[in-house]
């Protein structure tokens, strides 16, 4: 069978070679949750780009999206963040910070267009792009109800729109499909949130949006004394304000009225475990860290940039021609240049040209320094068809920092994520302080290898490697 | 319109091949008998051959996830070429069913024993250089060929007739490899299982 499903998936791909005259013509479109949108406006490669209409997508999720005539600008908001986009112009920025688009936004015929991969990140959309038909797809993982103004990926509660709230004095009741009413939220003032409920709560699946933790609560609403509070002030959603160093604050809201939802959002410094226990009428969220190592001001860490391979070892080849040790070294150096920036860290390379270093060597460069964090720069090889990111680690201690660089390392380059993974490669073993190793796609498959020799696709990887190491020193400081 | 016939005939040639393969599941060799029937991906071989043995070999799967133990039927033609033979099986993948061969590009120059040692001198071209995980497993399967054999009792991988600290890279060549550096009561180490939080 799976013979026959390789001849037929290589059949498509002849097909697709000749389509005008044998594949009908279907126009590249964009769906929406499955639904197609913005016809007349297809997405469109240009310089390997993929471009999108930015405002039915914006439009679709509750975005409002302002040009005004005569200007090079669009301004994209939610109420709760704002993206300011300037055509011609590759970078944007998100609520005041700047941002590399990797492509510029450009119109025609009145119609705005961004990089794909910008939307998806920047609107919290998960997407996905079918070579075959050339077509995107959208899905609003937030919710299912698109409608409901539910945009905003990345601060987790945007009900601004006011739908909601009707403020008229008297208290607004409890909608009739609420099984459970959230009374109050309490901190224990180190670790412990909890939710005081009255009813039968069963939360959703916590998920994490950046260093924030979401945890939706459906057939739920907030007492009528919150909703009454709420209205009042005029807000959308109240907050605690716990002020730890680990966690800044709580905030919750009635989120969504199909159906009625509360969500909670947990605004952590940085992605830490926590454990869940329900019981009658509380909700305990415990997380781990109580405090975060105090932040010295003083304090250097010594980073080591590993730049796998180099001189007579070339590493894999790429389909591209080239060789992995040029895209080791590539993003090595791009990283030791943001962390040089930084006035905590002091960068080393284990090589800054293409010279071949020891594997033993390399870790015994890092130990005699007493370097802080160890990361290793690889690229894959296998066969033609295997896509994606590993983060390796060997020992215990270098667990955590596994996490965290994977998740950054797959946000920058947006290929599969093939898992956080244990070996015992020398550089990561024979190391004395948290090492990963990192595979940061596949040489062997077109896709990957063409992403990873693109260098604005180098300069995002070196930047989420940076914000990985930054993240984890923030959370457990050095060794 | 010249395309189009071209296409024409693809499409014809695939479904026949198609067809063809349908049904035609190859079978494992058994053991060390039919010589007669070559194993998946082999050339027919010529009538009257010396003894035939069966050996096992280490392919990877679509994922490369872990290795998959394969049997295919060899025939030295002296006692001492079985090693080599053994070796030169790793190269054997069957992509259609989703295996996958670890050192199909590689050099296999000198397979010899001597003594209990096992000698294998590799060359290794640019595409025969894998990843980290697949330089693992490549070198996980060549071990585990080697160690069928009872009387082998370790495995001395050399580069281009030189020891090296590496083959790939990422892993430590150890000089040898002795028995026993992959148990077999370990199964085979799957990057899956590797996952396991410590
Ligand atoms: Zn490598």
């Amino acid at each position: 069978m799976k013979r026959i499903v390789a001849l037929l998936s290589l059949l498509f791909a002849l097909i697709a070679l000749y389509p005008a005259e044998s594949h009908a013509a279907e126009p590249p479109s964009l769906y929406m949750n499955g639904e197609r949108i913005a016809e007349g406006a297809s997405p469109r490669v240009v310089n390997n780009f993929t471009m999108v209409p930015i405002r039915v997508i914006a439009e679709d999720i509750g975005y409002t999206v302002d040009w005004t005539a005569g200007t090079d600008q669009v301004r994209i908001s939610n109420g709760g963040s704002l993206i300011e986009l300037t055509f011609d112009k590759d970078t944007a920025l998100v609520d005041g910070r700047e941002l590399k688009l990797g492509a510029a936004a450009f119109v025609d015929k009145g119609v705005t267009y961004v990089p794909l991969r910008f939307v998806g990140e920047q609107l919290g959309l998960q997407v996905y792009w079918d070579s075959y038909s050339k077509s995107v797809f959208l899905y609003n993982p937030q919710s299912a109800n698109p409608d409901e103004g539910d945009a905003d990926g990345d601060e987790g509660i945007g009900t601004e729109d006011g739908e909601v709230k009707e403020p008229g004095g008297e208290m607004p009741a409890v909608p009739e499909d609420a099984l459970a009413v959230v009374k109050e939220i309490q901190f224990d003032g180190a670790r412990r949130v909890t939710v005081l409920f009255e009813g039968s709560m069963t939360p959703n699946e916590p998920f994490w949006s950046g260093t924030k933790l979401v945890i939706d609560m459906p057939y739920a609403s907030l007492s009528p004394e919150i909703m009454a509070d709420l209205a009042a002030r005029k807000a959308s959603q109240a907050e605690l304000i716990t002020d730890t160093r680990a966690l800044e604050r709580v905030r919750y809201s009635y989120y969504s009225s199909h159906p009625s939802t509360v969500r909670v959002v947990f605004d952590l410094k940085v992605r830490q475990d926590y454990e869940i226990t329900l019981e009658e009428g509380a909700l305990h969220v415990d997380f781990v860290l109580e405090e975060l190592p105090a932040a010295d001001p003083n304090k250097k860490y010594k980073v080591v940039i590993d730049a796998g391979h180099g001189g007579e070892d070339p590493g894999a080849p790429s389909v591209t021609g080239d060789w992995e040790k040029t895209f080791n070294l590539a993003v090595a150096r791009k990283v030791y240049k943001l962390l040089e920036q930084d006035s905590q860290i002091t960068p080393y390379m284990t090589r800054s040209d293409d010279t071949y270093i020891g594997l033993y060597e390399r870790a015994g460069y890092a130990n005699d320094l007493g370097a802080d964090l160890f990361i290793s720069i690889h690229a894959n090889r296998y066969t033609s068809s295997v896509s994606g990111v590993e983060t390796y680690y060997n020992r215990a201690e270098s667990l955590k920092l596994a996490e965290v660089l994977h998740r950054h390392l797959v946000k920058a380059t947006g290929l599969p994520d093939r898992n956080v993974r244990k070996a015992s490669f020398v550089v990561i073993r024979e190391t004395k302080m948290p090492a990963v190793l990192l595979e940061c796609g596949y040489l062997s498959n077109e896709k990957d290898a063409k992403l990873l020799f693109t260098e604005s696709v180098q300069d995002r990887i070196a930047e989420e490697i940076v914000a990985g190491i930054k993240e984890y020193l923030t959370a457990y400081g050095g060794k | 319109m010249r395309k189009m016939s071209g296409l024409t005939a693809l499409l014809v040639a695939m479904l026949l091949i198609a067809s063809c393969g349908k049904g035609t599941e190859p079978a494992l060799p058994g053991n060390g008998a039919d010589t007669n029937t070559p194993a998946a991906g082999q050339n027919d071989e010529p009538e009257t051959k010396p003894e035939s043995v069966t050996v096992k070999y280490y392919v990877s799967d679509e994922e490369m996830n872990s290795l998959i133990e394969k049997q295919t039927t060899i025939e030295p033609a002296e006692p001492g070429e079985v090693y080599r033979l053994a070796i030169e099986a790793l190269k054997q993948e069957d992509e259609a069913a989703g295996e996958f061969s670890l050192w199909k590009n590689a050099i296999f120059r000198q397979v010899e024993l001597d003594g209990g040692v096992l000698t294998v001198d590799i060359s290794l071209p640019g595409e025969a250089r894998l990843g980290s995980m697949g330089e693992s497993l490549a070198l996980e399967a060549i071990a585990r060929s080697a160690f069928q054999f009872d009387e082998v009792e370790a495995l001395e991988i050399l580069v281009d007739g030189e020891q090296v600290e590496s083959l790939m890279g990422h892993e430590e060549l150890l000089h040898p490899i002795e028995r026993g550096a992959y148990p077999d009561d370990l199964n085979f180490r799957t990057a899956q299982a590797m996952q396991d939080e410590p």
